[in-house]
């Protein structure tokens, strides 16, 4: 019988979120208490137990282990995150023997072995990884991956487990090296790792457990994000490493298939910190049992945080309400706004007070980017969740196509500045300078508007499809498009179009000369099959002439004109379908 | 494909037919038969959390846990009904 019980509460240890130069030393103070990690397994029982006492101790002999491989300094280590003690033990390891540790995926979909493996691969290759481990689950992916990469070892954790210590000192990443790299969830055909300093992800982390959290000894966190995500990577290890408290993990394919059990984990370890994706709670409310209802007490859950995403206010609303026999507290959720350039967080709306929705007029917004606040509901108006005001060490600015600063309530594009902002993307100038200006100012790419100063995120980054919290860059679904025969290279458009409320649907234009109707019906099904296998998603294709898209005088492909054509293109369709049927009601 | 396989590969396109009634999932084969060559990748437009939750009642099932490297190479339902075949086997 299971005999192992999880970490405490913090009894013991005072509060520290600051003094520390690196991660190791904030890893150090916290193993001075008695809290830690608790990993619960795919039926929701706790299978194992690693307190930061031992993290650190295990972490130190592996550190020796690693270090007997004579790598330099800052060589980077690639660890395929899967929601295990392992990955622990190899990222802090890193940290000691002063490597750079790497989170690759660990979620594969139904018949992608190829897409995984490629995308692994290519993340490799864009870190120049030393080092790669994998759990026993995905060894084979990972030996596979490295094929023909100039790696030093890439092995399971036994095989390192079983390297000789090395008696070197150890030379831990001091406060202006790299803590990670963090690899954003956008473009896979072009990874991108931001290199996150070991002074920016301690400005954040700090800012985050003070003024975001407000943490205390009696917090508990609970999560189900995985850790090569910034929010289950930081929010998730690292702010608990930081405020010395206790974190309950299932894994993220156990969520996908028993979502009830998050839940279930919460109440009987009296969770009072967890977050997710809208589309997390949505899937959660959908799968709950009346009976499981009662049963649960969500009463400590004071922090229900909600980004990755614009956030969507009605399926939140109905979570609280289904869950409101639970002691589910709808002022518990917090709508928070960030990214992995800067770490994790950079705004929290005010703790306790529940989502803030500022309703405007939907056709002004649309025609001048003024959101001007309207009475009632419907078509007329759009709603819009308050991100809440800036942590303290960031400024923004809401600047228009020109660059020129705006008002309150005007959209525009979301400048930060800031404590945790990034050095750049590793290796990466060209993508760097995109982004970053000399005077330290990063262009999110995200949309918004202020009110005092409070941000509104309308939408994420311009261009990026959003579908069920996974980030999709249009530019690789055109790639994998341009890959069908019969497609001409540089006549594809991606974009997504609305589907219901809040719900989005990809969309790809084609180009292609091919009249033979068996033969369009095969690129249609090729491109569909290739986006399905690569992403997981279904795309809605339509083909049009070749020379019809539209592109700008560069000859840069437009892709919101393309979806503008697209949309009138399907009005159009559905007023002839409709005429018709009117015609065919017709007496003859 | 073995009478054993090929009576999992019907117990399996029921169990589908039966999710996708369930669930709504709007699919170009909502109308037509699921057979064992049925490629559940490309022509039933599943995301991938709705993929998850049917695996789970194939699991509960057939009391056996599909692993990862096996998910990624299934794309039919006669695919799927080989793992369970080789669970069940073990």
């Amino acid at each position: 019988m299971n005999s192992i019980k999880p970490t405490s509460v913090n009894k013991t240890l005072p509060v520290k979120f600051t003094g520390y130069s690196n991660l190791v030393e904030a890893l150090e103070y916290a193993a001075r208490g008695d809290t830690g990690f608790n990993f619960y397994d795919g039926r929701g029982r706790l299978s194992s137990v690693l307190s930061y006492t031992d993290l650190r101790d295990q972490a130190r002999v592996l550190a020796r282990r690693l270090l007997s491989l004579g790598c330099e300094h800052g060589a980077r280590v690639g660890i395929i995150a899967e929601t295990e003690p392992m990955f622990h033990r190899f990222f802090f390891a890193c940290q000691y023997a002063g490597l750079i540790p790497v989170a690759l995926p660990a979620g594969i979909q139904l018949g992608a072995h190829g897409a995984y493996v490629s995308q692994v691969r290519r993340m490799l290759k864009s870190c120049g990884a030393s080092i790669v481990v994998a759990p026993d689950t995905h060894a084979n992916f990972m030996q596979e991956a490295v094929q023909g990469l100039d790696l030093l070892v890439a092995g399971k954790q036994e095989d390192f487990d079983a390297l000789p210590q090395s008696d070197k000192d150890f030379v831990a990443l001091s406060t202006d090296e790299s803590a990670y790299l963090q690899y954003t969830s956008g473009s896979t055909s072009f990874p991108r790792g931001v290199e996150v300093t070991q002074k920016t992800v301690l400005n954040n982390l700090r800012e985050i457990a003070r003024y975001g959290l407000k943490l205390d000894t009696h917090d508990r966190f609970v999560s189900w994000l995985p850790f090569y995500h910034d929010m289950g990577l930081v929010g998730f290890i690292l702010v608990p490493l930081i405020s010395q408290l206790s974190v309950d993990y299932l894994g993220s394919r156990t969520f996908a298939m028993r979502p009830r059990l998050w839940l279930k984990i919460l109440s009987e370890n009296g969770g009072t910190i967890s977050s997710a994706p809208t589309f997390g709670y949505a899937l959660c409310a959908k799968r709950l049992r009346p009976s499981d209802i009662e049963t649960y007490d969500l009463s400590k859950w004071r922090a229900a945080c909600v980004g990755a995403e614009r956030i969507n206010p009605e399926p939140l609303q109905t979570f609280a309400d289904i869950l409101q026999p639970s002691g589910f507290d709808r002022n518990a959720f917090v709508a928070c706004y960030g990214m992995a350039e800067c770490v994790l967080a950079t705004s929290f709306a005010p703790l306790g007070e529940g989502l803030g929705i500022d309703v405007v007029d939907r056709q002004l917004m649309a025609d001048t980017g003024e959101a001007r606040p309207a009475d009632g509901d419907g078509a007329s108006v759009s709603a819009y969740v308050d991100c809440g005001k800036l942590l303290p060490g960031f400024e923004f600015a809401i600047l228009d196509k020109n660059g020129n600063k705006l008002n309150d309530r005007n959209c525009g594009e979301i400048h930060l500045k800031g404590s945790s902002v990034m050095r750049g993307y590793f290796k990466d100038e060209q993508s760097t300078r995109k982004v970053l200006s000399d005077d330290g100012w990063l262009n999110t790419g995200d949309i918004g508007y202020s009110i005092g100063n409070h941000l509104v995120i309308t939408s994420r980054s311009k261009d990026v499809i959003i579908i069920k919290g996974r980030n999709i860059w249009p530019y690789d679904l055109e790639v994998l498009a341009q890959q069908t025969i019969g497609v001409k290279l540089g006549g594809v458009a991606a974009f997504s179009i609305g589907l219901g409320a809040h719900e989005e649907q990809a969309v790809l234009v084609v180009e292609t000369k091919e009249k033979d109707q068996d033969k369009r019906l095969h690129i249609i099904e090729e491109i569909g099959k290739s986006v399905h296998e690569h992403f997981g998603i279904n795309v809605l294709i339509d083909l049009t002439p070749r020379g019809t898209l539209p592109r700008t005088s560069s000859g840069k492909l437009s892709r919101s004109q393309s979806k503008q054509d697209y949309l009138a293109r399907k009005t159009l369709e559905h007023v002839e379908k409709s005429a018709i049927r009117v015609v065919d009601k017709q007496p003859a | 494909m073995n009478s054993s396989t090929e009576s999992i590969s019907d117990q399996l396109a029921e169990l589908l037919t039966q999710y996708l009634k369930q669930n709504w999932v709007k699919s170009p084969l909502s109308n037509k038969l699921i057979t064992a060559s049925t490629n559940m990748v490309t022509e039933l437009q599943l995301d991938s959390f709705q993929v998850m939750e049917y695996m789970l009642e194939v699991e509960d099932h057939f009391d056996i846990t599909v692993d990862l490297e096996s998910l990624s190479n299934i794309h039919t339902i006669e695919d799927l009904a080989g793992v369970v075949a080789a669970a069940h086997q073990e």
